[in-house]
């Protein structure tokens, strides 16, 4: 099951939610959300208005909900695919300390600027859940 | 079938020979045919020899990533089972690699395990964080 947010065309998974609140519940632990966003024109990614402001408030509702972006990587290009071929601008990587902090990002003071700036900005985006109890490091040289 | 992009490789190659060659990462978005992942003959013999590659080249596994679910979808929505990511030092190493034999290799297994999957080329500037 999926819901439209409130005036946007980002679709949350409500079945998903529903796992998360249940992961909360039982046994929680970190989780890594890895969001793949390619930006309208009117962004001006990287260094436009509006996507400085998103970034700006995307921050301070990860902050709230104890949440860390721990990368944001620039997309070059698309190397192989088997499938359609998505463009993407930027592939994002925020780590949670668990997925009750997560969750109560849904109060969070910033939550209904941050998804009606994504309205004016995102063309096209994804977010996968991933388990965040490894999460990336760089390798040693 | 996997597809190489030959419009990308063209870029890396100019980036390789520009003088100014960088790191890279590149993102493996990937979903396999039912029952190979993550304990099929399939997936795990693909990932034995790619790590055979890595190791032959200056390619580092960076991160592995079970994929549990998706959280939001604004367009097309593909399920994926695993992300990983690859490092190099350079495009050039990234090229170097794909003369092996292991790299061909590589790619006959990935056909035979892949449902869905893409690969995009990223700036990795901002891992610099992790260490």
């Amino acid at each position: 099951m999926s819901v439209l947010t409130n005036n946007m065309s980002d679709i949350i998974n409500i079945s998903d939610r529903a796992i998360m609140e249940e992961i909360a519940k039982t046994d929680d632990h970190p989780v890594l959300m890895i969001n793949q966003n390619l930006y309208t024109a009117k962004a001006e990614f990287p260094d436009g208005e509006f996507y400085k402001e998103w970034r700006a408030i995307n921050q301070k509702m990860i902050e709230y909900g104890d949440g860390e972006i721990i990368w944001s990587m620039p997309v070059q290009g698309q190397i192989l695919y088997n499938g359609k071929c998505q463009a993407l601008s930027e592939i994002l990587a925020y780590w949670y300390p668990s997925h009750q902090a997560f969750l109560s990002m849904k109060d969070a003071p910033y939550r209904e600027e941050n998804f009606a700036i994504r309205k004016e900005i995102i063309e096209y985006a994804i977010v996968h859940r991933c388990d965040g109890r490894n999460p990336p490091t760089l390798p040693k040289r | 079938m996997d597809k190489r992009n030959d419009a990308d490789l063209e870029k890396m190659k100019q980036i390789a020979a520009s003088g100014n060659d960088e790191p890279l990462l590149m993102l493996n978005l990937n979903r396999y045919i039912v029952g190979e992942y993550p304990n099929g003959n399939g997936y795990t013999e693909w990932r034995k020899v790619n790590k055979q590659m890595l190791d032959a080249s200056e390619g580092k596994l960076l991160v592995v990533l079970p994929v549990r679910g998706q959280r939001l979808s604004n367009g097309i929505s593909e399920q994926l089972d695993e992300i990983i990511g690859f490092w190099y030092p350079s495009h050039q190493s990234f090229l170097d690699m794909t003369s092996l034999d292991l790299f061909k290799r590589n790619g006959e297994l990935r056909n035979q395990i892949i449902d869905w999957a893409a690969v995009y080329r990223c700036d990795p500037s901002d891992l610099a964080k992790l260490t």
